[in-house]
């Protein structure tokens, strides 16, 4: 069988000489195919002697299978290769940066507002807005400030031809609330509001939170612990407050809160009181029956602690090199 | 107010530690605003000018030659009142200055000099620069200069709340230390000057009402060049005041320690008795800043027969004012109520010392004793003869003394915290309250100088302030809170800055008010109502739409190097009668950060757009958005603007930036907006489950020619209607002009998803719903199947 041995060492060349997946099935179908080289030495086996025939098919399918297992064998290797060539090819730079979507942010005033509004919340505090074109009546006459009163001065109103105002506290939005939905009452009324001044710290609008609450057997007492506990929480640490003899039209006994800083400083950052019975009074709520106590904190000043932001105007200049800093 | 702590030291007849006055205040509710400390260098001595010489070298300079008591020095100085024998304030060698200005010996134009003649500005004595500080002779050469100026001292200033008229005095002041130091105060004694005559100027009262007490005094003969003494000039100094005029100065200086405003009058000047009586309407008066007014009928004024002569409490008349030439003064001091005077000065754009404490009520039992003062202060300056004070009293005009009662189970009840009967009763008493207890409580009568003690809960606040409101504990309340509402279909406002946030835009929050030039070339809503008292006119027109702000801040950024901006805001907008709650976005520059694998590129209309609808799938899914041409604003593109439509109602609108508005207010930048109102746009609907389909979905592509003019979004509202049940999407997925297309047309390839929920679709079936919206489209739109 010279003819095998021939044909089996050209199959193995042309195997190993199969540079391509497709190199290497044509050498396949030369050798192994149906009209293979291999394939038609076992047709011609019918034309030997019965008694060689075992043998030599033996022999054949011996070549064939090493022929087949040499196929396998260089196909992995040609797998393995391309595969090589292709990671080769495919091989980039990860430390370059991505496609990048550009970086959103919220107003620090809004975050400090949804502080404030979760810290209450969670205290079983409401939430209700209001307009902020307000009538006399709501931002004044209901809150104890008659007109002429010289407390009226001290809010430096805007107004419009109508009579109308820019409201200058939320505290019409509490009045309002009372009277839409009675007492008792336990809510706050975050919003923006308007004074008539504009310097380095001043801005003519603003944000507030102001708080009520109105019920049975309420007292200065709880003011102070709700007070105490909602800067606590606000700054994520103790906090120490001093409560100072102030004056509000609406409420009575009133005060003005200061937190102490870390350089041993008191800052102002509130407003408080127990509500005025005038005010009670104007809604229809009995002072005798019911009291409470009321507050009012500006957003920007307790948003430029807890960010240590230093200039309030910053806050209402809008540069995005600014407001990208509040992500 | 302002004050020397020094005057204030006299009146309460002790010194105070300056942090110990100050923590006083504060708890007594006086709020200090600041303070500062005035001292001076002993090295700034009196010294005597003995010689004055030209300076060889410069025109300007002289060379003096002073003495400071211990040796003659040689200083040079420009001032130009520098003469020979004048009394100056000498700054030695090594004194600093309240500038911080060090004098060290030195050589001026090759002049030695040792030392420096002070102006009043350069000692921290008010703001003369003009020359050096003029001393009296009689101050002992060689002597500090701080001590004959008060010093050291510190100003005080406290904000006072318009319910303490009462401490607009160093009285007051005093009053209040006083109680909160636990010590009793020794009211200044002020003697009955000696008078000589009954030389009394006759006073017509006819508005009792409104003037219920009504003093005058007459001094004669006072001495037209008198001086304000050092000591008065510094006090009020230290009050913000400034001195004028000896008699001026002593109102003023009355006003302050008492409390009692008061005028002087020119005696000479006055023709007929005085009249205190309301204006005819139109009345004209000269006052004495200058300025010419007219009355309102009703005002309050002083008058004699000349007609109007002072705004009663307010201001006097130029007419009868003191000058550098009178000798015979009539001092009025009054008590106008605040009743009369609330809100009057601010008629006439004033605001002065008198009628703020008018106003706010002063103690109407001390006009004589203010007369008492003024007239012996005048007589220590000016010398002169003082005649008997004269008093008209409208006794039923006066306020009644009050009793007001206080039940001890309500102040505990208020306060939290229980405060023993023999402590309320020493807080009134030091208060200077008649206070008597009964069974329940106690009843109080404010002293005369209180105005804002009527009810239950002034004394309340009197005995918490005192008490201290440190010493009230803080005490968690008790009860029964009430679950908050959780409406799951609103959408929040927050939720919508998150979504915002999250997709990369900035929050801004701009001035609820805006230029209404800007306002005005922005025509997709009317500017809100104006402001009569606006900051500036830039901030004058409440916004009827949040793009003003928007524009704004973007041209602000963008002129900043910034390579893009994406800006929104939540904020309400401003109607006739209504403010609806708009949110609003902006877009401008870069369509994405510049990126090594992206080719740059401006943002454009489907940019804007696919913010838009990511917004509205995510607050009103289940509601589809309708897009309507908007080709009419002055604001937007005429070709890149629609409405945007949910449901029945107009939300809003979308755009590119008009190039006319783009030129003068952007830089000619390109950029786009969307403004929608969020009040009509916060229900959305609650998911409700359906069950996936279990077969596969078919998709059929269709490409159709139309006419230019057809909409996207009218063909696929045509394709929805005719499509029938298995339609499950349809989508524009090409557009195509050019090359096949005719001129005028334009091809438009639909992809249609079909769907059964509960079989496999036949190709048949696909057919047919293809057959009937290609049916359909030929019908309505003239729509041509390509092949």
């Amino acid at each position: 069988m010279q003819q095998l041995d021939e044909i089996l060492s050209t199959a193995m060349a042309a195997v190993d000489a199969a540079d391509s997946t497709s190199a290497l099935d044509a050498a396949r179908v030369e050798y192994l195919g149906k009209k293979g080289q291999l394939t038609a030495l076992l047709k011609q086996l019918g034309g030997l002697d019965p008694a060689e025939r075992p043998a030599a098919g033996q022999a054949i399918n011996a070549a064939k299978a090493s022929v087949s297992k040499a196929i396998e064998a260089r196909g992995a290797t040609l797998v393995a290769a391309a595969l090589a060539s292709r990671l080769a090819s495919e091989k980039i730079d990860v430390t370059l940066p991505g496609r990048s979507r550009p970086k959103g942010t919220l107003h620090p005033v809004t975050l400090a507002r949804r502080r404030i509004e979760e810290i209450f919340r969670g205290a079983g505090f409401g939430v209700r807005y209001g307009p902020e074109i307000e009538d006399d009546f709501h931002n004044f006459t209901a809150l104890n400030i008659p007109e002429n009163h010289p407390a009226r001065a001290m809010h430096d109103t805007f107004y419009f031809g109508d009579g109308r105002l820019l409201r200058t506290h939320t505290s019409p939005t509490q009045i309002r609330t009372i009277v839409e939905e009675g007492v008792p009452i336990r809510v706050i009324c975050p919003g923006r509001v308007y004074r008539c001044d504009s310097d380095q710290t001043h801005t003519p609008m603003f944000d507030q939170v102001e708080g009520l609450v109105i019920d049975k057997g309420i007292s200065f007492a709880n003011l102070k612990a709700v007070l105490h506990d909602f800067v606590t929480q606000f700054f994520e640490r103790e906090a120490t407050l001093r409560f100072r003899p102030s004056y509000f039209p609406f409420t009575e006994p009133s005060a003005e809160v200061d937190v102490l800083m870390d350089n041993g400083t008191w800052l102002e950052i509130l407003g408080c009181g127990m509500v005025h019975p005038n005010v009670l009074k104007n809604v229809d709520v009995d002072p005798e029956e019911y009291g409470g106590y009321a507050f009012g904190i500006g957003i920007e000043r307790l948003a430029m602690l807890r960010y240590g932001i230093t200039d309030l105007r910053t806050l209402f200049e809008n540069d995005v090199r600014f407001l990208g800093q509040f992500s | 107010m302002k004050f020397s702590k020094r005057w204030l030291e006299s009146i309460v007849g002790q010194e105070l530690e300056l942090e110990f006055l100050l923590e006083r205040l504060t708890l007594a509710g006086l709020e200090v605003d600041d303070h500062e400390l005035l001292e001076l260098d002993p090295k700034v001595v009196v010294a005597r000018v003995e010689g004055v010489e030209k300076h060889p070298d410069a025109d300007k300079l002289r060379v003096c030659q002073v003495n400071d008591g211990a040796d003659t020095h040689n200083i040079v100085c420009g001032a130009p009142n520098v003469r020979p024998g004048l009394t100056v304030a000498l700054a030695q060698i090594g004194a600093r200055l309240p500038g911080g200005l060090k004098i060290r010996k030195s050589k001026l134009r090759g002049v030695e000099s040792a030392g420096m003649l002070c102006s009043g500005r350069e000692l921290g004595l008010g703001e003369d620069h003009d020359g050096i500080l003029e001393l009296p002779e009689s101050w002992t050469i060689g002597s500090p200069i701080s001590e004959q100026f008060g010093m050291p001292d510190a100003v005080i200033d406290v904000d006072l709340t318009p319910n303490r008229g009462d401490c607009f005095s160093l009285l007051g002041i005093a009053r209040e230390v006083a109680t909160f130091a636990g010590s009793e105060l020794e009211s200044p004694a002020v003697a009955e000057p000696d008078t000589e005559g009954d030389d009394i100027y006759p006073v017509v009262i006819h508005a009792p009402d409104g003037a219920p007490v009504f003093s005058r005094t007459i001094v004669r003969g006072i001495d037209p060049s008198a001086m304000t003494p050092t000591w008065m000039v510094e006090r009020l100094r230290r009050s913000g005041i400034r001195s004028i005029h000896p008699v001026v100065d002593i109102t003023n200086y009355v006003m302050m320690e008492l409390g009692q405003p008061m005028h002087a009058y020119d005696l000479d000047k006055l023709s007929g008795a005085i009249q205190v009586r309301r204006a005819e309407q139109d009345e004209p008066l000269k006052l004495l800043d200058g300025r010419d007014i007219k009355l309102p009928a009703q005002t309050l004024v002083i008058a004699d027969d000349s007609g109007a002569i002072g705004l009663a409490g307010i201001m006097g008349g130029d007419s009868t004012a003191v000058t550098s030439e009178t000798t015979d003064i009539l001092f009025e001091a009054a008590w106008f109520t605040p009743a009369t005077l609330a809100g009057e000065a601010r008629k006439f754009g004033l605001h002065t010392d008198a009628s703020m404490r008018f106003e706010r009520g002063v103690d109407p039992t001390q006009q004589a004793r203010a007369q008492h003062r003024a007239c012996t202060l005048l007589q220590e300056i000016a010398g002169g003869t003082i005649s008997r004070t004269e008093i008209e009293i409208a006794e039923d005009q006066l306020p009644p003394q009050r009793a007001v009662s206080l039940s001890s189970s309500r102040l505990e009840r208020m306060l939290g915290v229980q405060v023993a009967d023999q402590e309320v009763e020493q807080i009134f008493a030091r208060l200077g309250f008649a206070v008597e207890s009964g069974e329940r409580g106690w009843t109080a009568v404010p002293p005369a100088f209180r105005f804002d003690i009527a009810i239950e809960e002034d004394l309340i606040e009197e005995v918490a302030r005192v008490y201290g409101y440190d010493r009230i504990p803080s005490i968690r309340s008790t009860g029964d809170t009430v679950l908050a509402k959780a409406p799951e279909a609103t959408v929040s406002e927050d939720w919508m800055r998150d979504l915002l946030s999250a997709r990369g835009f900035n929050e801004i929050i701009s001035y609820s008010f805006v230029d209404p030039a800007l306002h005005s070339e922005i025509d997709l809503a009317p500017p809100g109502p104006s402001l009569l008292n606006p900051i500036s006119q830039e901030l004058s027109v409440m916004r009827g739409s949040l793009l003003p702000g928007l524009l704004s801040t973007a041209d602000y950024n963008m002129a900043r190097q910034q390579p893009s901006v994406r800006l929104f805001e939540v904020g309400h907008v401003f109607r006739k009668a209504t403010e609806p709650n708009h949110i609003g976005v902006f877009m401008a520059g870069n369509a994405s950060p510049e990126h090594w694998a992206e080719p740059a590129r401006e943002i454009d209309f489907f940019d804007l757009k696919a913010e838009l609808e990511a917004f509205l799938a995510a607050i009103a899914p289940g509601h589809k958005p309708a897009f309507k041409p908007l080709t009419e604003s002055s604001a937007l593109h005429p070709g890149q603007a629609a409405q945007v439509i949910l449901g029945e109602h107009v939300v809003g609108y979308i755009g590119m930036l008009h190039p006319a508005l783009a030129e003068t207010r952007f830089d000619g930048r390109t950029g786009g907006v969307f403004e929608l109102n969020i009040d009509l746009a916060v229900q959305r609907t609650l998911p409700s489950a359906e069950s996936i389909s279990k077969f596969p979905s078919v998709r059929r592509d269709l490409a159709i020619l139309v006419d230019e003019s057809v909409l996207a979004e009218s063909l696929l509202d045509t394709v929805r209607k005719s499509a029938g049940r298995l339609l499950h999407n349809v989508f524009v997925f090409d557009i195509y002009r050019g090359k096949g297309v005719e001129a005028g047309l334009k091809s438009v390839a639909l992809g249609l998803i079909l769907l059964d929920s509960s079989s496999t679709l036949t190709d048949e079936q696909a057919a047919d719903v293809v057959a009937k919206i290609t049916g359909e489209l030929q019908a309505v739109h003239g729509a041509k199947v390509r092949e």
